[in-house]
């Protein structure tokens, strides 16, 4: 009796394992698939990404990736039939990107760590509510500072610059550098620290001898947050950069997925502009509960 | 040290914020950029004539409303079972999660090639599966694009309410899961007496998000229908933007990005009312 019970009760449990499994294999083919039909487009001939029904097995080809820097519009265009803005080759846009991204980073980090560690360690008057007043800068939509900010920029000389981008790409980043590296620093004992003020060392060498090495891990996490951040913002760059200072996302949004423009080229534009990003997110696992819950539910830091 | 933080503030957000209500008053163009004040004459407009904007605020109710309703319950139940099978469960929690972290703009032209009519994916699996009749041109029919929008948007986000009901849940001491283990909870019950308790704040906060994210949401819609077809897909970000940028009417679009300011101002309010206390520990 007790065995036949003992048996009952294993076969559910095969078969809630068998069902759990058979969702989650859904559930990733769900996920994966659109990433998937991308680049596998980025890896057929035009006549391959356009075939119905479908090709699943197909001999890849590299050739997009080649012809997206070395190609000159005029042979797309005589390829694809229609203009497509690749004037100069993709590496333009992506160096554009680059510059944009590393730049504003670089300020960010500096700025925000600065500031994270003051609000940190020093806790100067009124440090909550300019916590609290850093995070709902970053919760409002940008949007609604973009029309001014057009104006500003364009009697600035600021428009279709990239330092402008920069310069916008750096405040909008710096909130989430600071509220992030202020909970690592948070983390790290001040013992040292005080002993060492209490020695008479500088403020200044306690900061960078003593509190930084200890953040660096933590650094490093911001730093992939903010790679993420950049690299993806499409609003302002829509909106400030005309053909020069043109970044990838604004390139790609141009194309609006139109039958006729060869896709193979699109989307090998495409992976390689998502890549920084799904390497980034499997590096960074181990914080994305603090980088992306940023302190509004419960348990995250 | 935080005053280069505080002055980077001021010029981007404080000044700009001050500028727009100033300039909401007037009417002007790009071509003719004399500014004519016209008080609240443009708020009048947008909220007795401007059939659109009306729709907007509508897709922007539907869109939070449906955010909530398909990504929370998803989110809650992928999350448990990532924390209940660990071992598969961190590699599933970081492909789930891959959406939301690659670019939306990216996103959105992977979804408007799989939404294509002729050479769609979608398409092409219900022809292949004998449901040809259901296929159409799922942005470019009025009574489907925004389905097909939420579709995407859902795409995106269940990852971000998996990521955060793992924190919440995480944040749940170990010995309570055990000890009830040990007096022979099911997984069900588990749910129900543990989780589910917990989690009524999670919720609370989440959907604020949902609402907040909704009043920001522009990448998606801009690139996959611009707001059409016949301007029924836009939210009040894109028009906002077709109105100051393509149509020349800056003023209106800054008297646009008033009401949003102050839909969403009041909105985070909420949400840092309820977790202001652990915002500032």
């Amino acid at each position: 009796m007790a065995n036949l019970q003992n048996n009952r009760r294993g076969r559910r449990k095969i078969l809630r394992t068998v069902l759990i499994y058979f969702a989650t294999i859904i559930a990733v083919i769900f996920f994966i698939f659109p990433i998937y039909w991308l680049i596998a487009t980025s890896l057929k001939t035009r006549a391959q990404a356009f075939s119905t029904p479908p090709l699943f097995v197909w001999e890849p080809t590299v050739r997009n990736f080649i012809d997206i820097f070395l190609k000159r519009q005029t042979e797309i265009e005589a390829i694809t039939g229609q203009e497509l803005e690749l004037a100069t080759g993709a590496e333009t846009f992506f160096y554009n990107s680059f510059i944009v991204t590393f730049s504003s980073i670089a300020i960010a980090t500096v700025i925000g760590v600065l500031a994270a560690y003051s609000f940190s360690r020093y806790q100067p008057h009124g440090t909550n509510t300019l916590m609290f007043f850093i995070l709902s800068t970053r919760m409002l939509p940008a949007i609604v500072v973009a029309i001014p900010i057009y104006f500003f920029y364009r009697s600035l000389g600021l428009y279709n610059t990239h330092i402008g981008l920069v310069l916008l790409y750096t405040m909008f980043n710096l909130p989430f550098a600071v509220w992030m590296m202020k909970s690592f620093f948070d983390e790290v004992p001040r013992d040292i620290e005080q002993a060492a003020l209490v020695d008479g060392s500088n403020p200044i060498k306690v900061f960078y001898k003593i509190a930084l090495p200890q953040v660096l891990v933590g650094l490093g996490a911001t730093i992939g947050f903010l790679i993420i951040n950049v690299w993806n913002e499409f609003l302002f760059a829509l909106l400030l950069t005309e053909r020069a200072t043109r970044t990838v996302p604004v390139m790609i949004a141009g194309t609006r997925g139109e039958v006729g423009i060869n896709w193979g080229l699109i989307a090998a534009i495409e992976t390689l502009y998502i890549l920084p990003a799904l390497v980034l997110i499997f590096v960074l696992q181990r914080f994305l509960l603090r980088g992306m819950t940023f302190g509004t539910v419960r348990g995250a830091k | 040290m935080s005053l280069p933080a505080l002055v980077f503030v001021i010029l981007f957000i404080y000044y700009p914020l001050v500028q727009m209500f100033y300039l909401s008053a007037f009417r002007w163009n790009f071509v003719n950029p004399n500014m004519v004040f016209v008080g609240l004459e443009n708020f009048t407009r947008m909220f007795l004539n401007d059939q659109v904007y009306l729709r907007s605020l509508l897709n922007v109710v539907l869109l939070a409303g449906q955010s909530s309703a398909i990504q929370i319950p998803i989110g809650v139940a992928l999350a448990t079972i990532i924390l209940r099978y660990r071992r598969i469960g961190g590699l599933f929690w970081a492909i789930i999660f891959l959406p939301y972290v690659i670019s939306s703009v990216a996103v959105s032209l992977i979804w408007t090639w799989m939404y294509n009519p002729y050479f769609g994916s979608i398409n092409v699996f219900l022809r292949a599966v004998g449901l040809g009749f259901l296929a159409r041109p799922w942005l470019g029919d009025i009574n489907t694009a925004l389905i097909a929008i939420f579709g995407t948007v859902n795409w995106i986000y269940i990852g971000l309410t998996t990521t955060m009901t793992i924190a919440t849940l995480k944040s749940i001491p170990p010995s309570i899961f055990e000890s009830a283990r040990i007096d022979g909870l099911s997984g069900f019950q588990e749910f129900r007496k543990i989780t589910l308790p917990l989690l009524k704040e999670l919720i609370v906060v989440l959907m604020i998000i949902d609402i907040a994210g909704a009043f920001k949401f522009f990448d998606l819609i801009w690139v996959m229908t611009q707001g059409g077809p016949s301007d029924s897909t836009h939210v009040t970000t894109t028009w906002l933007y077709r109105a100051a940028f393509r149509s020349s009417e800056p003023g209106y679009g800054a008297a646009i990005g008033v009401t949003i300011f102050i839909f969403s101002f009041v909105i985070v309010q909420l949400l840092i009312k309820i977790t202001r206390s652990r915002l500032t520990r």
